[in-house]
């Protein structure tokens, strides 16, 4: 549980240190879950026309992943100017996973 | 043309910047020689040094892949998530945002440390917009066109129905009398031309019925019927009432009188109506009633040629026969009809011998 809420540009850079801290990521997950579906969700409606449930499970964890890897490197490059940076940016590494993992391309 | 607010003049790329660069190569998750998704938000929010710009909107132009996922968010800033979308996004993701967490949390470090396998490859065939997509687009202006156009085909059939139940029924009606009960007579004249008695109802029985015990319907029984199921449909409209008079009056029904109440107060606003109100006056033998209408309508609408006709009757029943024959002289010259023409030349002849 966080108690003191950080912002969202703090809360990614906590996130970039401690990648395993499940109460850090409980909170990431209750900001940012529902944007990362809507944004692959509509990625794909509009690449593919159409997304299954599982495919659609696979992507968001994708994009977890991909947040993840190389110790979150991810995460750490992310620079933030404003709070909504951090849905920009999100949104961005959504957008790729999704024209990456479906092999889809624009 | 992609839009971004270029920030300041430098022209040496930021130390960042080149540290972003740099790992991006090394990201497994990045294409080769693609722009990193940091340094990609900045251009998008404007950050970026001039030489960063350039070279960014450079590899826009040759790389699909950023280009897309640029104009995609600059969309989706532009066009929130419907509710619509948005419950069908949730619909599809079956892992709650915990499960989500505890899987992600509970992978060996190994899957997420070492080069990620990519899992998903579905073979997607994108499938051909239908007609209905291609007229609608998925856009708001398409959803918004789309639907007005749903409400107004809703509105007009619903206006459709309601029409041919009211004033279509009344036009049927009318037409029915005009086409049955032009008579030729030297009597006072509804307007729309049709005799004010019954002349020409009467029917010989059909066969199969036993001596006239069964009286057969006739035209103004079907116009009748037809005009009052147009009122209980909900016709409110002057003419509408105005038929229904004048059918009664044909029919001598004697619900005629209260109808006569209800339209003399629309008599100055319509030359008809005042012309009908001056036959049942007529009919009830109220001749200086009847010639105040007919005046009215024949002011209201001179060219109204059975108010003309119908005045110089009155006129000849109050004695003033003079008025009469110059009613009729002025009568013949506007009426076309022959047969009108024939009636009112008997009438004419009727009042120069005195005769009634």
């Amino acid at each position: 549980m966080i108690t003191n809420s950080p912002t969202h540009n703090e809360l990614l850079h906590m996130l970039a240190f401690e990648s395993q801290n499940s109460a850090l990521w409980a909170e990431f997950m209750r900001r940012f879950h529902d944007y990362i579906c809507f944004v692959v969700a509509r990625e794909l409606h509009q690449q593919a026309g159409t997304a299954a449930p599982e495919v659609m499970d696979e992507l968001v964890q994708q994009v977890y992943l991909k947040l993840l890897a190389h110790s979150a490197q991810a995460l750490r490059a992310y620079r933030g100017r404003e709070e909504s940076s951090a849905y920009r940016y999100l949104e961005i590494v959504a957008l790729r996973t999704v024209i990456k993992s479906t092999g889809i391309r624009p | 043309m992609l839009m971004n607010g270029s920030k300041g003049s430098t022209s040496a790329m930021s130390d960042q910047s080149k540290k972003i660069l740099a790992t991006s190569a090394a990201d497994d998750f990045t294409e080769e020689n693609c722009t990193s998704d940091a340094l990609l938000l900045q251009f998008i929010e404007g950050a970026t040094t001039t030489d960063e710009t350039e070279k960014i909107q450079a590899h826009l132009n040759e790389c699909a892949v950023c280009s897309h996922i640029v104009g995609s968010v600059y969309y989706n800033k532009t066009h929130p998530f419907t509710a619509a979308e948005q419950r069908e996004a949730k619909k599809l993701v079956k892992r709650s945002p915990e499960e989500q967490a505890a899987r992600l949390l509970n992978l060996p470090d190994t899957a997420v440390r070492s080069r990620l396998p990519h899992v998903v490859r579905p073979r997607y065939t994108p499938l051909r917009p239908s007609l209905l997509e291609r007229l609608f687009p998925q856009t708001r202006l398409g959803q918004f066109a789309f639907a007005a156009i749903v409400i107004l085909l809703m509105i007009g059939g619903q206006r459709g129905v309601q029409y041919y139940r009211t004033d279509y029924q009344i036009q049927q009606a009318a037409a029915l009398l005009q086409k049955e009960h032009r008579v030729y007579h030297q009597d006072v004249r509804l307007s729309g031309g049709y005799a004010s008695s019954g002349i020409g109802t009467t029917m010989e029985p059909g066969e199969g019925t036993m001596g006239g015990e069964e009286k057969e319907e006739t035209y103004v029984d079907r116009a009748q019927a037809q005009v009052e199921k147009a009122m209980a449909n909900g016709a409110t409209s002057a003419k509408a009432q105005q038929l229904l008079a004048q059918i009664l009056l044909i029919a001598q029904d004697a619900r005629v009188d209260s109808l006569v109440r209800e339209l003399e107060p629309r008599a100055k606003e319509s030359p008809e109506i005042a012309n009908d109100l001056g036959v049942y006056y007529y009919t009830r033998q109220n001749w200086s009633a009847a010639e105040s209408y007919f005046a009215l309508a024949q002011r209201g609408d001179p060219k109204l040629r059975e108010a003309s006709f119908n005045l110089a009757l009155a006129k000849a029943k109050l004695g003033k026969k003079e008025e009469a024959l110059a009613l009729l002289r002025e009568y013949l010259a506007l009426e076309t009809d022959e047969g009108w023409k024939r009636a009112a030349l008997r009438v004419q002849s009727q009042i120069q011998k005195g005769e009634e």
